[in-house]
């Protein structure tokens, strides 16, 4: 039996734009900005298409809420090799507000309408970054989900998938129907070439209202204020080295352990007794102390060092005055 | 005048125009080198040659989409994914 899929595409920002606050802080300037289609969504997509070469897929409806230019994203899918798809229209002002509930609410719906077997979404989009979408929708259909797939393979009324998780990968079994959110390798997205998509002139969108679905779409989230992240400092040029470690230890960078090791630098061999707050007194080079100081000591206590004359290897480790430092 | 490969050479030009409008490098860059390409061999009308021409055109539109999608996969693994660019 071929399946039923329903893929979910998203209207975003275009992903090489460079995002830009509204000065009054209520979100992101949209206005004469490219918009594309959310790449998670096109490798849901894409995915759903190679599933329908293989047979495996009858048919392939896309779903995309918001205002009318969303019918360029669908068309867009339509490009790839989705057979229809389905706008679910609402005003600029609605799709400001609208929230993954809300969208999953609506995909719950669709995905009940048109009968479907499987639905395919875009872990997240690169606009909200929510990840949400498809575990609600799952939940609102109370159907078996898969996250982060990275593998889908369908084998009669049963399906496979390979998840991305922490640390490694995860396999599971699952019955149809069932929702699927793409991770970033699960495939390669075609691109919609410029035949192909007035090729996809000739397929249908039908145009819905989230009313005609039984759907609310008021949102209960309140945007308290959208903010650009923390500008990153203008950096400075330095003419010597006595100016780095000066400016370094300025502005905290680093500990008397690593300044004293680039004062030292033209000599590396110098050794160091080095004494961690933890463990016995060690001797060292100094490129070797500055590589302990980095990577385990940071923190926990004051150390102590020691210049070390290995010229006179009767005596035991005679020593300058201990410097002490807090790492 | 009348070529018979006239079609087939405009519809790959108006491919890689429309391919053109994403060139990370900006549209007009792109279109002043296409034009370029395409008015240097103006004059070619051995139809031998012109097929080869518009395969090597086909190969661009190829290596276009390819440059396009290693972009977007790059950006996105740098975006979500911790362990940086290379897999």
């Amino acid at each position: 039996m071929a399946l039923r899929a329903l893929v979910g595409v998203k209207r975003v920002i275009d992903y090489a734009v460079k995002v830009r606050v509204k000065p009054d802080k209520t979100g992101v300037v949209t206005d004469g900005v490219k918009h594309s289609m959310n790449p998670f969504c096109e490798i849901a997509v894409e995915e759903a298409v190679r599933l329908k070469e293989k047979k495996i897929v009858g048919e392939i409806i896309a779903v995309s809420c918001g205002p009318q230019q969303c019918q360029e994203t669908i068309r867009t899918a339509l490009a790839m090799g989705v057979d229809r798809g389905i706008h679910v229209d609402l005003s600029a002002k609605d799709a400001e507000t609208l929230g993954p509930f809300q969208v999953s609410k609506i995909l719950a719906a669709v995905a009940k309408k048109e009968n479907v077997n499987l639905v395919l979404l875009g872990k997240q989009a690169i606009d909200d970054d929510c990840n949400q979408t498809g575990q609600m929708t799952a939940a609102l259909l109370d159907w078996p989900q898969a996250t982060f797939a990275s593998e889908v393979k369908v084998e009669g009324e049963k399906l496979t998938v390979v998840r991305e998780v922490d640390g490694g990968l995860e396999t599971i079994s699952m019955k149809l129907p069932a929702v699927v959110t793409a991770d970033l390798r699960l495939n390669e997205p075609r691109y919609a070439t410029l035949p192909n998509i007035m090729k996809a002139k000739k397929k249908k969108i039908e145009t819905v209202k989230p009313s005609d679905l039984g759907v609310d779409t008021t949102s209960r989230v309140h945007i308290l204020s959208v903010e650009d992240p923390p500008q990153r400092q203008a950096g400075v040029k330095v003419e010597t080295t006595e100016d780095l470690v000066s400016k370094l230890k300025e502005s905290g960078r680093i500990c008397f352990c690593s300044v004293m090791a680039l004062a030292l630098e033209k000599n590396r061999n110098t050794r160091l007794q080095f004494r961690a707050p933890t463990g016995p007194p060690s001797i060292l080079t100094i490129p070797a102390i500055a590589a302990t100081c980095a990577a385990d000591v940071r923190g926990a206590g004051p150390v102590t060092f020691r210049l070390y004359r290995p010229h006179h290897p009767s005596l035991p480790c005679r020593t300058t005055a201990g410097h002490r430092s807090r790492l | 005048m009348a070529n018979p490969l006239r079609g087939e050479v405009v519809t790959l030009y108006k491919n890689l125009l429309f391919l053109g409008r994403e060139y990370p490098k900006g549209e007009v860059f792109f279109k002043e080198r296409l034009k370029k390409a395409f008015m240097k061999n103006k004059d070619v009308s051995d139809p031998e040659k012109i097929r080869e021409l518009i395969s090597r055109g086909e190969f661009v539109i190829k290596e276009l989409e390819a440059l396009y999608f290693l972009r977007k996969y790059r950006a996105m693994k740098q975006r979500y994914y911790e362990d940086g660019p290379g897999s």
